[in-house]
């Protein structure tokens, strides 16, 4: 029945849809999916498709800080200069990320194209956290599913999370698709809260190196950034 | 001028059209409210309406929708000056969306085709329009049972192509 509308006119429906819509259209039937395909009409290109982790601007600290989860899959790890220390750094020089997208950073100074590396990072920050997390959640189950977007039931539903500390919830972003919306607590941990089911994640801690020298009057996340690379 | 198109013929001002439905149904419009269809109002500029304009895609039951359109709508292609004509925009807006809201699938369809083929750009936007809203949020499954579809994909090929845009699902 709808196969007797023309092209064009099927084009002209489907242009209509939303990208997720747009996704369920091509697995429909291959007319359907070789019409979104030869019109161009996804442009998965331009679309958010992970989140790679949450890049956060602490106030006095000179490099911002990348919080992510590390994955587990067998060579995939990807790892990313979290505090950005390949900039040059000449004692004087502070990085903010101003803003991103499709991957590339916008600093106050620079604009800096981060690219993905596959192998093993090289970035003690890397390390440190994906340790810090081993030992923070102490859970391998829920490690091994730890993806940004891992709507698992794996999620610990952890109701004592919140209220165990009585100072600052800052929200630090929302998930580029998926209904999540991430809260640092007091710098300490960061949660994925999770609109459907109001499930709360624990996503570890996100505590900054180096914050240990800064006074805690003058702690505060000045910005956070959701990184959705290309 | 145009605004009081659909009362023209009354006072003797509009010319008239005789549009043809396949099923040979007749139907007299005037000029005003025929050149809605970009491709009557072209046919008009050529001076070839004046044996009728046969539709022979278009049936009877179809056409007299989109004459019925066309009427309540001939009032706002030349809506300056004269509203007291035209038909109100929630009346139009109430209209439209019963029109649309009320039709199966394939009178839906043969509307869309209706509206395409006589070049009405409002009609066809609004006939997609409606498709896409029932499309709007539905899995693969549900579109397919919607719109009677065939699933043509083996299961390898459907697991590539949600493999390859896995952001879009949650299931």
């Amino acid at each position: 029945m709808v196969a007797a509308l023309p092209d064009d006119v099927l084009a002209e429906v489907l242009r209509r849809l939303g990208p997720r819509s747009l996704a369920a259209c091509c697995r429909v039937c291959k007319p359907w999916r070789d019409l979104v395909d030869d019109r161009r009409l996804l442009r998965a290109d331009l679309l958010p498709r992970s989140l790679a982790g949450i890049f956060l601007n602490f106030s006095g600290l000179c490099y911002p800080e990348f919080f992510a989860r590390p994955s587990t899959t067998a060579g995939a790890t990807t790892a990313i200069s979290s505090l950005l220390d390949f900039l040059p750094f000449d004692g004087t020089k502070w990085y903010k990320i101003e803003d991103h997208c499709n991957g590339l950073l916008l600093l106050d100074r620079d604009c800096v194209e981060i690219n993905y590396q596959k192998e093993e990072g090289s970035l003690s920050s890397y390390e440190w956290f994906r340790k810090k997390l081993e030992y923070e959640l102490n859970e391998e189950a829920t490690l091994e599913k730890s993806e940004w977007n891992s709507d698992d039931d794996n999620a610990p539903c952890n109701e004592d999370i919140i209220g165990r500390y009585n100072e600052a919830i800052d929200i630090i972003g929302f998930h580029p698709f998926k209904e999540i919306i991430f809260f640092s607590e007091s710098f300490e941990r960061g949660i994925a809260y999770h609109l459907n089911g109001s499930k709360v994640e624990d996503l570890g801690d996100l505590y900054p190196v180096g914050y240990d020298f800064v006074p805690s009057n003058e702690q505060m996340i000045s910005a956070s950034y959701p990184y959705t690379p290309c | 001028m145009a605004a009081a198109a659909a009362e023209a013929t009354i006072d003797g001002g509009g010319k008239m059209i005789i549009l043809i439905s396949a099923d040979g149904k007749r139907f007299e419009v005037t000029e005003a409210v025929a050149s809605q269809s970009q491709l009557i109002s072209n046919m008009i500029e050529d001076d070839c309406t004046e044996n009728g304009v046969r539709l022979p895609n278009v049936d009877g039951d179809i056409l007299t929708m989109v004459v019925d359109y066309c009427n309540m709508h001939a009032g706002d292609a030349a809506a300056d000056g004269d509203t007291t004509k035209a038909s109100s925009t929630e009346e139009l807006k109430k209209f439209d969306a019963e029109l649309v809201q009320a039709l199966e699938n394939p009178v839906l369809f043969k509307l869309i085709l209706a509206a395409n083929f006589l070049n009405i750009k409002s009609l066809l936007d609004m006939t997609c329009q409606r498709v896409a809203d029932m499309m709007s949020g539905k899995t693969p499954e549900q579109m397919r049972e919607t719109f009677s579809i065939e699933n043509d994909f083996t299961p390898e090929e459907e697991a590539a192509i949600r493999q390859e845009n896995a952001w879009a699902f949650d299931d």
